[in-house]
């Protein structure tokens, strides 16, 4: 078993189409930087085949929905001391989701299963995988800027694990879900 | 009685440590979610077996009704790598700290070892 100390994995694969070469610009959706206002499936819109891929993407924007009433949660309340889920937060969680279903969809016509969502006492948020390839674990903080705390292995043992710098690292991630999908 | 009364006392791997979990950490699915792995005040507190049964583990709860237990090997979670200590109380000799960093790894390795020693659902 391999352990990635933080998830950078892009060197030689940079010939992915998708991918920004050194000193490029990204040119596409897939490496936009997250924002907490981009709506379902804007993407898709000018798409003519937007309605069957927003219905393999259903299940994603099902998992989403049903977590939104995390945000309702009142301090402490895990009966101790936990901190609410920020409005913020849930956002960024939900545009990564549909982000990355999107473009495992669009590279490798697969309709990424949904995450389990949960709130996590300091306020951050977990997004957990469990399938028969593979299990993850993305773990979204409150706070703007902070990294963000990630563990994945492959049924054949491969791991990535670290915090990844979420405007760049995260790239490094949808990679690893990627091959993860073709392997 | 006062703090540090019961003196801190090696705990052995084969023995058992039990953990509280809230219903806000069971999931639909009636899993434990990884939210459920955290530290509190320095370390994640738990209750050793020596001292302490499952059911009293839930009685020490705001609200027990609300908590299931969770049950780990004290080796394992030593291997996973976390530190177990003793660290007993006035009111409570098995209170029991897990120190270390509670990351995404850490995590979901632990929520790979632990056995239910009492569902959310089972009686008082």
């Amino acid at each position: 078993m391999t352990s990635e100390p933080a998830c950078q994995p892009f060197a030689g694969k940079q010939h992915r189409a998708w991918f920004p070469r050194p000193g490029e610009q990204p040119k596409d959706w897939a490496v936009r930087p997250s924002t907490a206002s981009v709506p379902p499936s804007d993407w898709l819109e000018k798409d003519p085949s937007s309605v069957v891929l927003q219905r393999k993407l259903a299940p994603i924007e099902a998992a989403i929905s049903d977590s939104r009433s995390i945000v309702q949660l009142l301090r402490g309340w895990d009966d101790e001391d936990a901190e609410p889920i920020s409005e913020t937060t849930w956002r960024k969680a939900a545009a990564f989701l549909r982000r990355t279903a999107a473009i495992v969809l669009a590279r490798c016509s697969v309709a990424l299963a949904a995450p389990k969502i949960s709130p996590c006492s300091n306020g951050s948020i977990d997004m957990l995988w469990q399938t028969p390839r593979f299990k993850l674990l993305i773990n979204i903080p409150p706070i703007d800027g902070e990294h963000w705390d990630v563990f994945g292995e492959r049924k054949s043992g491969f791991t990535i694990s670290g915090r990844i710098d979420p405007e760049n690292g995260r790239l490094g991630l949808l990679l690893w879900l990627l091959e993860t999908h073709k392997s | 009685m006062s703090d540090g009364e019961w003196p801190p006392e090696e705990i052995p791997n084969a023995h058992t440590i039990f953990l509280r979990v809230h219903r806000s950490f069971i999931g639909p699915d009636g899993a434990p979610t990884p939210g459920a792995i955290k530290d509190h005040g320095g370390g994640m507190s738990t209750n050793w077996a020596k001292y302490c049964d499952a059911q009293a583990a839930r009685q020490r709860a705001k609200t027990p009704r609300d908590n299931g237990v969770l049950s780990f090997n004290v080796g394992t979670v030593r291997s996973s790598p976390q530190t177990v200590e003793h660290t007993p109380t006035a009111d409570d000799r098995s209170h029991t700290d897990v120190f270390g960093e509670k990351t995404a790894a850490i995590r979901l390795r632990l929520l790979e070892s632990f056995n239910w020693a009492i569902q959310l659902n089972d009686p008082l």
